[in-house]
């Protein structure tokens, strides 16, 4: 493909991106929750006010945690406050968040399966956590770092529904070529998913630094070197997950490399592969888990 | 931003990453340079080639240095390539150290698989080991310990994982190969725990001393030099012949030589392979 066509191409989408209308929104209730976290003074009956604001979260999270996934830690749950006690503000932040994901996202199509999807998107955002709370970062990063790791790819949701011709063409180029999606994307369309997600993010008012770190995920040494460990933890989270099968972009295509220097940043070698593919799996049991309850 | 590589570029950064890791880029490969490095000379937001390499001169550090190894080295990994190794693995090499086990004058086969990337080659050489084994030899998976090694944090995850898409495993891997040592799932294919239970991973960069790593029975260093020096060619070819038990084999890959680099070895040849044994 010629420079210029490519060029055209990027140019008409980012253009139909900075116009449209009806983006998804955030579910107000978790947004607040999230507020409310970072406020130091508030407390668990706060947390649970602001949660049982909005029905289908305050039922979702009672059916989550009155599942066999967590009924080990006790009996009946049947408050959200009871809830918050029984696996944690930070457990509960999770969840709402995947919820409130999966919820904006809804929409689904041949090309982006939507479980894979977001058993993928959810696993990285908790091993993305896991990673940064062994480097010791605050609680505050810990969330940044899921929360990218959650989102990192839902610009391939944005091309899907708003670019589906092209985004057709690209995987359909991807699955011929054997070559990852994003290299078909930079190819055919002079952009990538990363920005797109990008692009939007910033419409959305969303923090820079989730915006740095979701743009270079793919490209981490490029990220400015305030974020640029949590964008490498991200980056190392999604090329593991994705080496477990559990999704790549819609084809079923392995990762073949990360970066180098992210391994050596994150103080990271072959002797943690072993508890890095323990975690892995587990992560991804308990994004099912997560997820089979959401869409029940 | 320029994407092209001039005549200057190649020639700053040949040398380059000759200092750092000792390979050679052939006078006519600067498509190689230009290919393999477009990408994190994007990443770390250069222009073009030459403030790239100005770059990497500055704060190379370790993390840089180590993509750019990786970037260079990044190889094409097939399963039983070349076929000619494993079957004389299986027909004669592990014949003779069954005998020389049975009657008491070795105890284990140290074989190290050196530039392992993604587990093709190791796995391959313990499914010939396993396949060994079948052909009603009797050998305890335990005397056999296969060491495979790599620069790359990267390829070594993959070969630990184990997992291979559909793409990957049909790269020269036989179906009945497939069939006996893969579980399939969705299209991802998982090497079996038998076969995964006689490697073990480690990363090793071969500029560094062999000494603890011991001594070994058999080498596999094959499409990893053609990317060395010419002399480091020859200091790795005299480490590898330290490196090896009296009577120790060592294989190079199909279009490589020994000629020129070391006089350490004898070439054997036997039914279509050529490999190369330690003069004692």
């Amino acid at each position: 493909m010629t420079d210029s066509k490519q060029a055209g191409i990027a140019k008409d989408i980012l253009k139909t991106i900075d116009a449209l209308e009806d983006l998804p929104s955030f579910p107000n209730a978790i947004l607040k929750l999230n507020e409310k976290i970072a406020d130091q003074g508030a407390g668990i009956g706060d947390f649970a006010a602001i949660i049982e604001s909005d029905i289908a979260l305050t039922a979702h999270i009672l059916k989550l945690v009155n599942s066999p996934f967590y009924i080990s830690l006790g009996g009946e749950v049947t408050s959200v406050r009871q809830a918050l006690v029984r696996i944690g503000i930070s457990e509960v932040q999770n969840v709402c968040m995947a919820f409130g994901a999966v919820n904006m996202f809804s929409k689904t199509s041949e090309r982006v399966p939507l479980k894979s999807f977001w058993q993928h998107s959810l696993s990285c955002a908790l091993l993305s956590k896991e990673i940064v709370a062994k480097l010791g970062f605050s609680s505050s990063d810990m969330e940044l770092a899921f929360t990218a790791g959650l989102f990192h790819d839902v610009g391939i949701f944005l091309l899907d529904i708003h670019f589906s011709d092209l985004f057709q063409e690209v995987v359909k180029d991807a699955a011929k070529t054997h070559r990852s999606t994003l290299v078909v994307e930079d190819e055919k369309l002079g952009l990538n998913h990363a920005y797109i997600a990008a692009r939007v993010f910033k419409r959305w008012n969303l923090s820079e630094r989730l915006i740095n770190i979701v743009e270079n995920h793919h490209t981490p040494d490029r990220c400015p070197a305030g974020d640029k460990i949590l964008c490498q933890a991200v980056h190392i989270a999604d090329f593991i997950v994705a080496s477990q099968g559990a999704f790549e972009n819609s084809v079923h295509l392995m990762p073949d490399s990360s970066s180098e220097g992210a391994w050596h940043d994150l103080g990271l070698d072959v002797s943690d592969t072993p508890d890095l593919l323990r975690l892995a799996q587990l992560e991804l049991e308990r994004a099912e888990q997560f997820l089979g309850i959401s869409q029940s | 931003m320029t994407t092209t590589i001039s005549r200057e570029e190649f020639l700053l950064l040949r040398g380059y990453i000759h200092d750092t890791c000792g390979i050679l880029v052939g006078d006519e490969k600067s498509y190689l340079v230009e290919s393999r490095l477009k990408s994190l000379m994007n990443e770390t937001d250069c222009k073009n080639f030459k403030e790239f390499y100005i770059h990497a001169k500055k704060n190379g550090g370790m993390g840089l240095r180590d993509k750019i190894v990786d970037a260079m080295t990044t190889n094409e990994s097939l399963w039983f390539r070349d076929k000619h190794p494993f079957n004389s693995l299986q027909k004669t090499l592990l014949p003779e150290f069954l005998k020389n086990i049975k009657t008491g004058k070795k105890e284990k086969i140290r074989i190290w698989s050196a530039g392992c990337s993604t587990g093709q080659e190791p796995y391959s050489i313990a499914m010939t080991v396993m396949e060994f084994i079948r052909e009603n030899h009797i050998l305890h998976p335990s005397v056999v310990e296969i060491f495979a090694t790599d620069i790359s944090n990267s390829a070594l995850f993959l070969a630990m994982n184990g997992k291979y898409d559909s793409f990957t495993i049909s790269r020269g891997l036989p179906e009945e190969m497939k069939k006996k040592y893969f579980d399939a799932d969705n299209d991802i294919y998982s090497i079996k725990a038998d076969v995964k239970k006689f490697v073990e991973f480690n990363r090793f960069n071969l500029q560094d001393s062999f000494q603890s790593l011991g001594k070994f029975d058999i080498i596999f260093c094959r499409n990893v030099a053609i990317y060395f020096s010419q002399d480091f060619k020859k200091t790795l070819f005299s480490k590898y012949a330290a490196s090896l038990n009296s009577g120790g084999t060592f294989f190079l890959g199909a279009s490589e030589s020994m000629l020129n680099y070391s006089s350490a070895f004898q070439t054997i040849k036997s039914d279509g392979a050529i490999y190369y044994k330690v003069k004692s």
